[in-house]
């Protein structure tokens, strides 16, 4: 006994001493950078994707042709699955050190990367290679800085938009754009839900973030305060809101759809009894295939005003990150290839091929872009809505009260609870986590 | 007047033997259909009970939406890796609780019987911990390692090395013979039945795996065709036929080893619930 | 010849020692390591603070944990008594040797061998609201549709027949092969007696293989709280938290909210519940050995 005893535990002992050093990096960040100069050897970058593999990996294929090539940068996408994977998988990877070079992943996580030394500053590569940040398309609400400083760039970004199912408006009579505010709302829903007997609306609202997009536009109000210290869930525009929506749910006239359901979800979009949906622009080009291949027509309108023409809608989709990793040639490497990714042509590229918004003003002059919105007029719709751009909110922890406000949210609709007081309830949590 | 009484009892039985088939069989069969329809039959209402046309095209899409290869690789080297590992640690170990007397021996057992009570997913966290604070993360040793110790697999060695006759053993010290040639000439032909039946076991337990290799690996990189399978869900989950027809080429490998080795896989399945 | 016999003396202690080292390092320490966390705040970046007990303060005094356990605790309830109830009945009809019952003893054990991300998949997609063919099954007898994955009321319990499709098979093996070690002088004893059907299954049957089902109803029990594959795959814990279990919860905690902690303290809590009623059933196991 006491043999094993011996050898064992100063073994043991070691893991918690090296867990306890490993926590203490700290990275200063207003050291300056130098730009990146080409050396013999090609440097080997790692670049984690998420949500859209395809298109990542066309990028990054043509960058190791080209540009790639001419730096002596290689670099390797691997796809890490949708945000909150990649999310689990990033800060994984930030303890066992191994991070990737650059990753994709959600706009909202930024400042909980940011804070927890998981991304890099950006503002000394962006002196050191005096880059125009004036040419993006989505820029102060678009949870890039974390305070003055920049901390990401836009790749594939999104406005929540309403789907408008074209097909069923014209054999309804309906408006083929969709009611233009929420007093409109109802009777367009009843008349469509008259036409086909079947729910004319899904709403998924574990995409929390189109929630974000009703609590601005119906209810002129925010998730949480500017400070980001207390709920506003249970504001009178969100009980509104709240109301609004379980009315129309108990009339037949919206499904709400729970955590499970995500692929439910996205298989409503293209049924022919559905009338609107409100979902993701970066979807656009998938959704339109498969409205078509349904014999659909599949028409893209801004977010509905609320009473006094209030509008609001926040600007999700990822960001590229600079990760906390290898020597000071490899972050510039990296920074490089983020730089490429982020350039006109491939703004474009990425855009044209998905839905989402080209995050270069430049990249709307290109012909790819030209014949895409030409083509694809929702296009330039979700453009427009950027007008009414919101920041989404910054707090690391959001990713789990959204989660929370989802549910609890889903429960009040599907048991009937008392509005006022479940949403008294929810804030109260909310305040919590924020206040950790 | 005796087959009338029977009779009923008689149908009955039919009655019941047949739906625990359909029971038992219409999951397997609804995942083989699915893998050969369109997508167009898939999401037919009334839904199809046969295909028209076998669509190999589904199994081709599925092997390469996903890097099959490199998670079946992944796969077979952790199922290895186990194996050969388990031999390693688990004979020499059974072996000295089977044949030997030495002090805390009973202490030491009781603890490796102690931790088949351990559920491990209780306690992935802490050693996800550990792993990526000593850089095993996302390697094959830390997919390895925390299984090859068994306690089911000491204690079923144990049990059979007890078995061999103490005549055997004298006589092989007498010639003299040292402790690790009396392990691999005599004691280990002697548990060849339990051996196989182990290895069995840790195939498919292995092959199998989900949640260990889903919560301790950050990467690809030495991901299992099960996450592969997950990932092909995540990917084409409006496309059930894909999925399915990944399914199968995840279930198959395992089907075959039952059918060739059903019976000494229910034995050793049946051993660990009455040992 | 001294040395031998020292050598000798150390042998079995390094024919152990791997293993030995292993099952401490992947099972004491952990154990031991988990209780540690669960004293702290941590979110797996930063520099852990010390937290006392305000991790199982706030585990008992929000709302989530306290229904996440009812939720384990509801599901292992129905799982077991399902599973334990349908497999002595499966074995009891299987207790005959013939072709069609080995065949079906075969057929129902196969679930239990196919990895539980299979079996999951499968399942959702029988299950699917819209398009799958348990609705449409349903439909044809004019009732439905049910949101089996997608109805509150209903989730769970969903779950639990995923569970039980899977073990039934292996649990009415090991029964089966229980009734087959039953002497059968008991019986013919009791043939002679002219002991009733029902006495002679409560008395004989039940009485000789309760060893077995006791060691069963452990063993799933202690399965049923690992439930973690079905959950992660068909329902992700929702709707509504109506299918969020303590594994599930702190696999969510840990890795999605970055709560170190927190989850650790859930973990701490399940295993005490898992070790109380280990030690239960060894009490009374060794309770009945004596009686013997």
């Amino acid at each position: 006994m006491s043999m094993w005893k011996k050898k064992v535990l100063p073994l043991m002992m070691t893991v918690p001493v090296t867990m306890g050093l490993a926590g203490c990096t700290q990275t200063d960040a207003e050291v300056s950078a130098a730009p990146y100069e080409k050396g013999d050897q090609t440097i080997e970058l790692q670049f984690w994707t998420s949500a859209v593999e395809e298109v990542n990996q066309t990028l990054v294929d043509q960058f190791n042709e080209t540009k790639g090539a001419e730096l002596n940068i290689h670099v390797n996408a691997e796809y890490q699955g949708d945000y909150w994977e990649m999310q689990q998988k990033v800060n994984a990877a930030a303890i066992a050190g191994t991070l990737p070079n650059v990753f994709v992943d959600e706009v909202a996580m930024t400042k909980g990367f940011a804070d927890n030394d998981i991304i890099v500053n950006l503002e000394p590569y962006i002196k050191a290679t005096d880059f125009d940040r004036s040419d993006f398309q989505i820029g102060d609400l678009g949870n890039l800085y974390v305070g003055e400083d920049l901390y990401a760039f836009p790749h594939m970004r999104s406005v929540p938009v309403m789907y408008v199912n074209k097909t069923l408006a014209a054999k309804a009579g309906l408006d083929a754009n969709g009611p233009a505010t929420f007093a409109e709302l109802e009777a367009y829903l009843q008349a469509a839900h008259d036409a086909t007997g079947e729910p004319p609306m899904y709403l998924f609202n574990y995409d929390f973030w189109v929630m974000e997009a009703l609590l601005h536009s119906y209810s002129g109000t925010t998730v949480v305060n500017k400070e980001e210290t207390e709920s506003n869930i249970n504001s009178e525009g969100a009980v509104k809101l709240i109301t609004f929506i379980e009315d129309l749910e108990s009339k037949g006239l919206v499904k709400v759809l729970g955590v499970t359901d995500s692929d439910a979800f996205y298989a409503a979009i293209a049924k022919p009894s559905t009338a609107l949906i409100f979902s993701s622009i970066g979807g656009y080009k998938t959704l339109a295939g498969m409205a078509q291949k349904n014999g659909l027509e599949l028409g893209v309108s801004m977010i509905p005003t609320g009473e006094d023409g209030t509008r609001g809608v926040p600007v999700g989709g990822s960001n590229t990150y600079l990760a906390n990793t290898g020597g000071d040639q490899e972050k510039a490497a990296a920074f490089e290839f983020m730089k490429w990714l982020s350039d006109t042509e491939q703004a474009a590229y990425a855009s044209a091929n998905t839905g989402y918004l080209p995050t270069r003003l430049s990249s709307l002059d290109t012909d790819l872009m030209k014949e895409t919105i030409a083509a694809f007029p929702g296009y330039q719709v979700a453009s427009d809505q950027l007008e009414f751009s919101k920041m989404r909110p910054m707090t690391g922890a959001y990713h789990e009260i959204e989660d929370l406000m989802g549910g609890r949210i889903n429960e009040i609709w599907l048991e009937n609870l008392n509005i006022q007081e479940s949403l008294d309830k929810l804030a109260e949590e909310v305040n919590v986590i924020l206040n950790r | 007047m005796k087959t009338l009484i029977r009779a009923p009892g008689l149908i009955l039985r039919i009655l019941i033997s047949v739906l625990l088939i359909v029971i038992f069989l219409t999951p397997f069969y609804w995942m083989i259909l699915t893998a050969f329809k369109t997508l167009g039959e898939v999401l037919a209402m009334p839904p199809k009970f046969w295909v028209e046309s076998l669509q190999w095209q589904n199994f081709k899409d599925a092997f390469t939406r996903i890097d099959f290869l490199h998670y079946t690789r992944n796969s077979l080297i952790i199922t290895l890796g186990t194996l050969i590992g388990q031999v390693l640690v688990v004979v020499p170990a059974a072996y000295a609780f089977a044949r030997y007397d030495f002090k805390g021996k009973n202490g030491l057992f009781g603890t490796v019987l102690a931790t088949m009570m351990i559920p491990g997913q209780l306690i992935f966290l802490p050693i996800f911990v550990m792993f990526a604070k000593s850089g095993l993360l996302n390697t094959y040793v830390s997919l390895i390692v925390p299984f090859i110790a068994s306690g089911t697999a000491i204690f079923m060695l144990r049990q059979t090395f007890m078995q061999v006759p103490d005549s055997q053993l004298e006589a092989a010290r007498l010639d003299n013979a040292g402790e690790f040639k009396i392990i691999y000439t005599i004691m280990m032909p002697a548990a060849i039945p339990t051996l196989s039946t182990l290895a069995l076991l840790t195939f498919i337990g292995t092959w199998n795996s989900y949640f260990f290799p889903l919560v301790w690996t950050t990467t690809d990189a030495v991901r299992t065709l099960p996450l592969g399978i997950q990932r092909l869900q995540d990917i084409e989950g409006l496309s059930p036929q894909i999925v399915m027809a990944g399914n199968m080429m995840l279930i198959v490998p395992i089907l075959i080893v039952f059918v060739v080795a059903r019976k000494q896989i229910i034995k050793a399945f049946t051993y660990m619930g009455v040992k | 010849m001294k040395n031998r016999s020292k050598s000798m003396k150390l042998l079995p202690y390094l024919l152990v020692a791997p293993a030995v080292m292993i099952l401490t390092i992947f099972y004491i320490y952990p154990i031991l390591y988990n209780v540690y966390l669960s004293f702290f705040t941590w979110n797996m970046r930063g520099p852990m603070k010390f937290a006392g007990l305000n991790n199982y303060i706030e585990l008992f005094k929000g709302r989530d944990f306290l229904s996440t356990l009812s939720n384990t605790l509801l599901y292992m309830v129905m799982d077991v008594t399902l599973v334990m109830v349908l497999a002595m009945l499966l074995a009891l009809f299987l207790q005959k040797n013939t072709f069609i019952n080995r065949f079906i003893q075969t057929l129902s054990f196969t679930p239990n061998i196919i990895s539980l991300i299979s079996v999951s998949l499968i399942w959702m997609w029988l299950m699917n609201t819209d398009t799958g063919l348990f609705n449409y099954l349903l439909s044809l007898i004019g009732a439905g549709p049910v949101g089996w994955l997608t109805d509150k009321q209903v989730a769970l319990f969903s779950l639990v027949l995923v569970s039980v499709w899977k073990s039934v098979g292996f649990n009415a093996l090991i029964i089966t092969s229980a009734l087959g070690s039953i002497p059968a002088h008991l019986y013919e004893a009791a043939a002679l007696d002219n002991a009733s059907k029902q006495s002679v299954f409560f008395q004989i049957t039940l009485k000789m293989i309760s060893p077995t089902l006791f060691f069963l109803i452990l063993m799933n029990i202690i399965g049923s709280f690992q439930v973690f594959e079905t959950i992660n795959i068909m329902t992700q814990g929702g709707p509504a938290n109506a299918t969020n279990t303590l594994i599930f919860s702190i696999y969510k905690q840990s890795f999605e909210y970055y709560r170190v902690g927190y989850a650790a303290a859930m973990a701490v809590v399940l295993m005490a519940i898992v070790g109380l009623i280990t030690i239960f059933y060894f009490k009374a196991l060794n309770r009945r050995v004596h009686y013997r």
